[in-house]
């Protein structure tokens, strides 16, 4: 009985009209996402000889220039101090200027290894002088600058990219994973779909598991009298609803993945999951401020918070809809809940001085942005990753369960009535 | 007859679920997100500045110690220096609480920064300064607070702030709003088949009473909002004169008194609830489904976020008049480059829709009922 009904649910479910939407909507999405958004999306850090080959030429110059300057200041007689900028540029350029020359070969003979080793040494020597020294000569790329905090945020951008960097060439050591242009700059599908999977692109995938889940109780009015006398328990029927759901979600998910990666792969790579990835760690100014794994462990946590995060939102909107007996109310109530976080202490700047925010489940349904660390250098505390984010989540999951239980026991209370 | 089946669709409406709570969030949030507006001091100018003063210092720190490169950037230069000091003495004004300085500061720095376009800020590659028309949104306002002698309130939270807060925030999103109230206009109707059908009516006089009550559902918790945040501002915070002004856009940017401004809002909301009332009915009638024709009506809205390139091609298309505020505002024009895009020719394109999609849905029912 339990299997016919299993089955009976699913083919409605499927058939649904809203369903069959969510699925296109998800589709469009995820085609969006591969053929236009991502190929335009700009790499800040590019691995490309010409800009590298225009600095080289043009800080050639100035430090000519420079010593020039200098030249004449220490000529006896002249009573000539040299500006700031030619006394930094010659004690400076000479080493950048190396490191590009290497680089510069390095790409001639696509020596990926060699470019990552001298990259990462550059990022380290030139956020060294602008966020330690203070020297003018340099400054951070402005597309890093996104919380309007220049300085930290070239900063953080500049530790990532050598930390990623270095972390790319331990993996190669240890797995021999051949280095390329886009394992570099993060394009190839696997590191693509992990930078994307964060903020509003999961919390929109959450909404998408509240409105597949909406009216998946109240839809058996529809059916009253044939489903009035079925011999399942109200808890059965509530479990058998939840795993047809997971089914859709599951299936809605893989698809939207699989459409994703059949557009990126040919252009950029899959990428593999021995490949090494950063989490940063929560303290800038630390010696360890990222931690290195696999894209294998970063999609397993990912995954697993996945799973969590929709089994809440599933059973939430149920438990929604028996209270309220309203579809479009639960569906809303349950994705306001989801992007409460979002909108109320993200976008608000409300997060910076409420340490308990950590212990809410709401701080972790964008999922990605725990994940990576990106949480923790927002609220510029360490913590907020995939260890901090498991106890809520599962409290969460445990109160609502905790709820339905008590809604079930309740006899004189159906999942459906007749009036609804 | 008519007044009766009005009068019953109406309270089927007032008394759905969905409505009253779409209506009690709207009321709730519009009169109380002042606390939060408070608490966080969000739309503080001073934070604001805060962050463009530290990247206009370090694009100045930059010109220090290359100057000696690049004396092409002298222009630049000067400009960032003059803007340096126009942020010091507006934060003054702010810290000293005189009105007087920060407003005179704010004139002279949009101005300045307004003038920085001359050489498109040539070398200053990390100074994130707005676009013009969103410098020349600013300088109006101040230009009118100069003119009028209206003091300016340098934060969010007092009475008349707060009202312009709320309006450009909710105009963002009021059309959400008129969506999830209509989008189940016509599925009473069409889940009621049995017992309606024989119950004559005239498709022109569904239409209309249906856009009544959605219009009664919108209007009047937007009045209610609009009045108590007004209020409720005030009371915590302190009054201000309704003659404040907000940015608004016909043939060029200018400034005008919030009051005149709201009153252009509910006009617009109301040409915005026929269009999407219209859009629902159709839909409703095409998908038979609630939930794919309010994911229609987003997929519409969806559209105004596309690049200003692709803008250009669809400003025929209503997508791009659902954002009232940008509407308003003149970043409809702006985006789109049409000057002429203001919120009357955006309220006709809206009512030219509606209407085909009236037609289209009284050809749909009419032809529903024939083969009946």
């Amino acid at each position: 009985m339990r299997w016919r009904y299993f089955l009976f649910q699913l083919k409605a479910f499927l058939l649904n009209p809203k369903n069959i939407g969510l699925f296109i909507a998800t589709i469009i999405m995820s085609l969006y996402f591969g053929l236009v958004s991502v190929p335009n999306h700009e790499v800040i850090e590019r691995v490309d000889a010409k800009p590298i080959q225009k600095e080289y030429i043009d800080d050639t110059a100035f430090l000519k220039v420079a010593r020039q300057e200098i030249a004449y200041s220490n000529k006896p007689g002249y009573f000539y101090f040299p500006s700031k900028g030619a006394v930094d540029a010659v004690g400076t350029y000479p080493k950048v200027l190396a490191c590009d020359k290497q680089l510069l070969r390095a790409l001639k003979k696509n020596d990926w290894q060699t470019y990552t080793k001298y990259a990462s040494r550059r990022y380290q020597y030139i956020d060294n002088l602008i966020h330690t020294e203070g020297n003018q000569n340099f400054l951070y790329p402005a597309a890093y600058n996104k919380s309007n905090n220049y300085q930290q945020d070239g900063h953080f951008g500049y530790q990532r990219t050598r930390h990623l960097y270095n972390a790319l060439l331990a993996g190669k050591k240890n797995r021999q994973t051949p280095l390329d242009k886009n394992i570099l700059e993060e394009r190839t599908a696997l590191q693509v779909m992990q930078n994307s999977l964060s903020g509003w692109t999961v919390l929109i995938l959450v909404v998408i598991v509240c409105f597949f889940t909406a009216d998946i109780v109240t839809n058996d009015r529809k059916y009253y009298t044939v489903l009035e006398n079925i011999p399942l328990s109200k808890r059965t029927i509530l479990w058998l609803k939840t795993g047809v759901v997971e089914v859709g979600v599951l299936l809605d998910f893989i698809v939207a993945s699989v459409i994703a990666l059949f557009c990126l792969a040919p252009r950029y790579g899959m990428g593999t999951l021995r490949l090494n990835t950063v989490a940063y760690l929560g303290r800038i100014n630390f010696k360890l401020i990222f931690k290195t794994e696999t894209l294998g462990m970063y999609y397993l946590q990912f995954i697993i918070f996945a799973i969590i995060v929709s089994f809440i939102f599933i059973r939430l909107t149920i438990l929604l809809s028996l209270t309220f007996r309203n579809d479009y109310v639960a569906g809303m109530l349950s994705s306001l809940f989801a992007i409460s976080a979002k909108v109320l202490y993200f976008s608000f700047g409300m997060g910076f001085v409420h340490p308990v925010l950590e212990k809410l489940p709401m701080t972790y349904f964008s999922i990605g942005d725990s994940t990576t660390g990106n949480l923790a250098y927002l609220m510029d505390t360490p913590g907020w990753g995939f260890n901090s984010g498991l106890g809520p989540l599962l409290v969460a999951m445990l109160a609502i369960e905790t709820l339905l239980f008590l809604f079930t026991q309740i006899k004189s209370i159906p999942l459906v009535r007749r009036g609804d | 007859m008519k007044s009766t089946y009005f009068k019953a669709n109406f309270n089927i409406a007032r008394k759905s679920k969905k409505n009253i709570l779409l209506m009690g969030a709207l009321i709730v949030f519009m009169v109380f997100f002042v606390l939060l507006v408070g608490n966080q001091n969000l739309g503080d100018n001073y934070r604001q500045w805060q962050s463009y003063y530290d990247s206009l210092e370090i694009n100045i720190s930059y010109f220090n110690g290359n100057l000696l490169r690049k004396q092409k950037y002298k222009q630049t230069y000067d400009n960032l220096n003059a803007q340096e000091g126009c942020i010091a003495s507006l934060q003054n004004g702010e810290v000293l609480e005189s009105p007087q300085t920060y407003l005179e500061s704010s004139l002279n720095l949009f101005q300045t920064m307004l003038d920085g376009y001359q050489n498109n800020y040539l070398g200053a590659s990390t100074l994130n300064v707005p676009p013009k028309y969103q410098l020349r949104q600013g300088l109006v306002t101040y230009k009118y607070l100069y003119q009028h002698h209206i003091p300016a309130a340098m934060s969010s939270k007092v009475s008349v702030t707060y009202l312009i807060y709320i309006v450009n925030f909710i105009a963002v999103l009021i059309f959400f709003y008129i969506l999830l109230i209509a989008n189940d206009v016509w599925m009473v109707k069409l889940d009621h088949e049995t017992v309606l059908r024989n119950i004559p009516y005239r498709v022109e006089d569904e239409v209309k009473g249906k856009t009544m009550i959605n219009l009664v559902l919108t209007l009047v918790p937007l009045n209610i909002g609009l009045i108590g945040a007004y209020l409720f501002a005030g009371l915590l915070n302190g009054f201000c004169s309704l003659n404040y002004p907000n940015v608004f856009y016909f043939n060029k940017i200018r400034a005008i008194p919030i009051w005149l401004d709201c009153l252009i809002f509910l006009f617009y909301t109301a040409v915005l609830v026929v269009f999407v009332t219209s859009l629902t009915l159709l839909l409703n009638q095409l998908t038979k489904n609630v939930y794919l024709s309010t994911f229609i009506g987003i997929a519409l809205y969806v559209l105004s976020y596309l690049p200003s390139k692709l803008l250009k091609a669809i400003i025929w298309l209503p997508s791009v008049y659902l954002n009232v505020n940008d509407v308003l505002n003149g970043t409809v024009a702006s985006k789109t480059g049409f000057a002429g895009l203001n919120f009357a020719t955006a309220a006709i394109i809206l009512l030219i829709w509606s209407l085909v999609c009236v037609v289209w849905f009284r050809y749909l029912v009419n032809k529903k009922g024939a083969a009946r």
